[in-house]
């Protein structure tokens, strides 16, 4: 009888080569303080130079998400004191983000709007150890964006699904890795709760920076919890800011409305408006690439795809990448996705795996493997077969077709192969003349033993129907 | 006081070399810095390094560069790599800073001499220069009074004949003022002119860097060498060379007066400004009379806005990177609120809190948002008043310099920046020149403020006053170097 | 027209402290500079945001350039470890 109202603000880590101030690398890694200059220690008398990329990846993220670009944005001082950030303000966007109202469609079919997108920088790191907070400020400055969503989501599964598809859109169109364990995604929860047709919200509680979807779950789940407790004994949700704990799964205050910070946001008057060009934006718009979504859709409708195998080939940018550069010439690219599917994801199994999608074996070595099966010359088998040698080896098919599988089998052979079959196996025709669907198998079965299974059984199976029927 | 026309021909003529010249300066800066405190630093190791350098190109037949050679002061809010730079406050009594202000590179590149850095009020804030931490600095004319600020240092440098020119930083006023009150030349570029990279923001809309000389060429000269376009700072547009355009003529031009101006000034700089007007007619200008009402909200705007910056730019100093920290604290919060309160001076504190204040919750509209609004009418009021004049004439100051330790309130002494700081938010190009002396011998600005970019404009004029005027008013304080 | 309570949350948000200010003269001061900054409320204007503003996009390129010497970003710390700026959350001294 209780519903749960849910709204996310998630920051991703834009992949830009330089921070989004200054010129110093964003690469992971290196000693404390090492990636660092004047700007981004806030030395006094700095001044922020914005990056151009971190801009233009922000609009491309925007576009994909279906947002409207604000030409005209401002960036604005976000100020409060904390060790890890160097300026005591942050960098930010408050009003005139650069992307406003955009949606993502979830496979239930709802809606989640898209408030706006905006740009800020990173804060650094701290340490701690003892008594000390060590700060490394090598972060600090690298550029994000924060997607925040209307509340629009009913349930933990429907959050999920959102991260995993803003992952996939992001990846896709190559303005983030959105890695959740490195922590280049991650996002805060806005949860209230309400009974069943209800329209006003309830109070809402914010849990702040989780890094893994079962986080995201488990505070949901937790929050709602706790929520519905509050209220069905009588009291009152307080507005307040949480904290989660990734041992036991359960959140915690930080601070309440009371003390809630006072960001005296203002536009910062370092960083001149930024004005996007209309040929930018048209150039943005040009080079973004074909999103997941309408890519599983011309592979379902256009190539034929069963709709799993398009959702896990879509749902990896270089996975896609490969099987669309393996399919280059190729007659039926579902045989290609099958391939992939079926013998490669059982390889390559885990999500950083697939997402990196290094595979020794090339897209033009799976190629010319579908190839000479579409040519006839080996069959689907003997394919089989051999790539799953190929994935072993890494080398190409035909450093495994002996000279009886590449003897070749001429198509022009089939129907008298076939008609052999039918001649020879009486008793099998009459079954499947009388219904029994099964029995043409075993006619395939005997035009491939004479064949030494280079026919295509597929091509077997629908000439010896077709002679039968006539 | 010597112009740099004069340092150029003993130079190029080889009267004297750069070691000579620069060791002169020198002698005279440990003679006479401890009555004047015009610079908190003296940087002789750097100046006789480049005065030798200099030395060796002019041996070498090199062609020398406009102020190759030239002694100056650097206000010490300018980040100087190696070199402390302290913006005159406790805060960062030992900073060293590890990279350079655009303006500081432009001048090395030029072989400028440093003499030393300029004393100021204590993060640019303050205009009589009494705010600093490493005590006032004394106007050259009369010991007892203030040069005025927050470029205290430098004008009392130049007015002492402790360097040639002087590079300031004008938020409000803070390049205008003490040239008014030191009788020097100072231009306040248009807003984007010079970059501010490098530059310790005190109100970073407002703040721009610009010369302190004896005359208005000396002036040109120096915003010539700094005002290219810096891809660092991207408020930066650069400007074109005025000297070749400097005409030193104002025949036929439109100079207006706002008619409030003259409720605010004092007798003696009232009956300057008057004859100035007179002898601008005499040189075949025409004096038009014009409406400012917004002037009596431009304190008020300038003080919010700046403010505003202001608290926002200095959160930075937490004892944690660099900078002063406290000796004792119980833990991180009073750790930085200690080594702050303890750091920073009684002014800048009073600027942090009203800039806190007009940007919380609750106020921001109010203040903060009020001010922006009234920015831009005073733009608009400026924009309305350069459709009839091509010029607008006024005070510099509403007075002559103020003595020192004079106890003003800090709302008292706010009102020295009244016909400044609107220049300040149009972001206009304006120079103070001096036009007068009063009965004790304090020297009077007048004020010229042309449109966005027309520095020719503003300095042909100036240039123009001083040629009609023979340089009456350009008197020497008898202090600093004899060559 | 400010409470010696909202000095103490004024100066808390300017992270500032309290200790060793005459603080009855500190809110006289405070009151006095926004009586002055109230002026702006007698003003009656209604200026629309420029519609035009001076916006541009001349922003940087994305190209690395070398990082500050570690000795150079550390320069000015009065504490450090390692390569790291230290913070005490207890008992912060000078160092």
């Amino acid at each position: 009888m209780f519903e749960m109202v849910i709204g996310l603000e998630t920051h991703v880590e834009l992949s830009t080569k330089t921070k989004i101030f200054c010129s110093c690398t964003t690469q992971f890694g290196g000693e404390p303080n090492t990636h660092c200059c004047p700007i981004c220690t806030g030395q006094p008398g700095t001044l922020p130079v914005l990056n151009k990329k971190a801009v233009e990846y922000a609009i491309t993220a925007g576009l994909a998400l279906g947002c409207r670009i604000n030409r005209h944005s401002v960036m604005a001082r976000k100020h409060y004191v904390y060790p890890d950030l160097s300026k005591a303000y942050q960098i930010s966007q408050y009003e005139l983000p650069l992307c406003e109202g955009g949606k993502v469609t979830l496979s239930n079919g709802r809606e989640i709007r898209i408030t706006r997108i905006h740009i800020e920088e990173d804060a650094g790191k701290l340490v701690h150890q003892g008594n000390m907070a060590l700060i490394d400020y090598n972060r600090g400055g690298v550029p994000l964006i924060e997607i925040v969503t209307e509340p629009d989501f009913r349930s933990a599964e429907e959050a999920t699904e959102y991260l995993e598809k803003l992952q996939t859109i992001l990846r896709a169109v190559k303005v983030s890795d959105c890695r959740m364990q490195e922590g280049s995604m991650r996002c805060d929860v806005n949860l209230s709760v309400r009974r069943k047709g209800e329209t006003a919200f309830g109070i809402r509680s914010e849990v702040k920076n989780l890094n893994s979807f079962t986080s995201v779950a488990q505070a949901i789940g937790y929050e709602f919890e706790r929520h519905v407790d509050i209220l069905q004994a009588g009291g009152t949700v307080e507005q307040e800011t949480r904290h989660f704990n990734a041992e036991d799964g359960t959140t915690t205050s930080l601070r309440d409305k009371e003390n809630a910070d006072d960001y005296r946001y203002f536009p910062d008057p370092d960083i001149i408006e930024i004005l996007v060009p209309e040929e930018v934006l048209h150039r943005l718009e040009a080079e973004l690439p074909e999103l997941p979504d309408a890519k599983f859709d011309r592979y379902v409708k256009e190539l034929g795809i069963p709709e799993d195998d398009a959702k896990m080939l879509t749902k990896y940018r270089p996975v896609s990448e490969y099987f669309e550069r393996a399919s280059e010439g190729v007659t039926q690219p579902k045989t290609v996705a099958s391939f992939i599917i079926t013998q490669m994801f059982a390889q390559i199994q885990t999500e950083a795996e697939r997402e990196h999608w290094n595979p020794d074996t090339t897209a033009e070595q799976l190629r010319e493997l579908v190839r000479l099966l579409e040519s006839g010359k080996i069959s689907r088998n003997v394919a089989k077969r051999v790539f799953t040698s190929m994935l072993e080896t890494g080398k190409g098919a035909h450093d495994f077709l002996s000279e009886d599988d590449l003897a070749g089998f001429d198509p022009s052979q089939l129907t008298s192969l076939c008609q052999k079959a039918i001649d020879e196996n009486p008793k099998t025709v009459s079954d499947y003349k009388n219904g029994k669907e099964k029995a043409i198998k075993a006619l395939v079965g005997a035009v491939m033993r004479a064949t030494k299974g280079r026919a295509d059984a597929l091509a077997a199976e629908a000439e010896l129907k077709r002679l039968i029927d006539q | 006081m010597m112009t740099i026309k004069e340092i150029r021909k003993r130079l190029d003529g080889g009267e004297m070399s750069c070691r000579e010249l620069t060791t002169a300066y020198l002698d005279a800066v440990k003679r006479d810095n401890p009555a004047l405190n015009a610079y908190i630093l003296l940087t002789e190791e750097e100046a006789l390094r480049v005065a030798d350098a200099v030395d060796a190109r002019r041996a070498k037949g090199e062609m020398l560069s406009p102020l190759e050679g030239v002694p100056f002061a650097l206000k010490d809010c300018v980040t100087t790599k190696g070199i402390a730079t302290t913006c005159a406050s406790k805060m960062l009594a030992d900073y060293i800073p590890f990279f350079d202000a655009f303006i500081w590179e432009k001048l090395r590149e030029q072989n400028a001499v440093m003499i030393g850095k300029g004393n100021m009020d204590e993060f640019a804030m303050g205009s009589t220069g009494e705010t600093s931490y490493f005590g006032p600095a004394s106007n050259p004319h009369n010991l007892d009074y203030v040069p005025g600020g927050s470029s205290s240092g430098v004008a009392a440098a130049v007015a002492g004949g402790l360097a040639v020119f002087g590079i300031g930083s004008d938020t409000g006023g803070s390049v205008r003022i003490p040239a008014a009150f030191c009788g020097l030349v100072g231009l306040k570029p248009t807003y984007g002119a010079v970059s501010r990279r490098g530059v310790i923001a005190y109100g970073s809309s407002l703040d721009q860097i610009g010369p302190i000389a004896a005359c208005a060429e000396d002036a040109a000269l120096v915003f010539d060498a700094i005002n290219a376009k810096d891809p660092g700072d991207m408020t930066s547009v650069g400007s074109e060379p005025v000297t070749p355009k400097l005409t030193g003529s104002v025949a036929g031009m439109k100079i207006g007066m706002a008619k409030e101006f003259f409720e605010v000034m004092s007798p003696p700089v009232r009956e300057a400004i008057e004859r100035s007007v007179k002898l601008f007619e005499k040189m075949g200008a025409e004096i038009v009379s014009l409406d400012f009402p917004m002037l009596r909200y431009t304190l008020s705007t300038y003080y919010i806005i700046a403010c505003a910056e202001a608290a926002s730019n200095l959160g930075k100093f937490d004892g944690l990177r660099y900078g002063y920290r406290t000796d004792a604290a119980a833990d991180l919060d009073d750790f930085i609120c200690r080594t702050r309160t303890e750091g920073f001076g009684q002014e800048v504190r009073r600027r942090i809190l009203l800039g806190t204040y007009v940007l919380s919750a609750g106020y921001y509209d109010a203040y903060y948002n009020k001010a922006q609004q009234l920015r831009r009418a005073i733009k608009g009021e400026f924009a309305k008043m350069f459709k009839e004049c091509d010029l607008l004439l006024g005070p510099t100051v509403a007075t002559t310099a103020l003595k020192k330790g004079s106890g003003l309130t800090p709302v008292e002494m706010y009102q020295t920046d009244i016909c400044t700081s609107s220049v300040n938010l149009a972001g206009l190009p304006a120079v103070s020149v001096p036009c007068g002396f009063d009965e004790k011998g304090l020297p009077i600005g007048l004020q010229l403020v042309g449109p966005h970019f027309k520095e020719d404009r503003v300095l042909s004029a100036a240039l123009a006053f001083e040629r009609e005027t023979a340089g009456e008013y350009l008197r020497a304080s008898g202090m600093g170097v004899k060559l | 027209m400010i409470t010696h309570d909202e000095l103490i949350k004024l100066t808390r948000l300017a992270k500032l402290s309290l200790d060793g200010e005459d603080t009855d003269a500190l809110v006289a001061d405070i009151t006095s500079i926004l009586e002055f900054a109230n002026t702006v409320s007698e003003a009656v204007v209604d200026m629309p945001k420029e519609e035009d503003s001076n916006g541009a996009y001349n922003l940087r390129e994305d190209v690395v350039e070398p990082s500050s010497p570690i000795e150079d970003i550390l320069l000015n710390a009065a504490e450090k470890q390692d390569t790291y700026f230290v913070a005490r959350k207890k008992g912060g001294t000078g160092a």
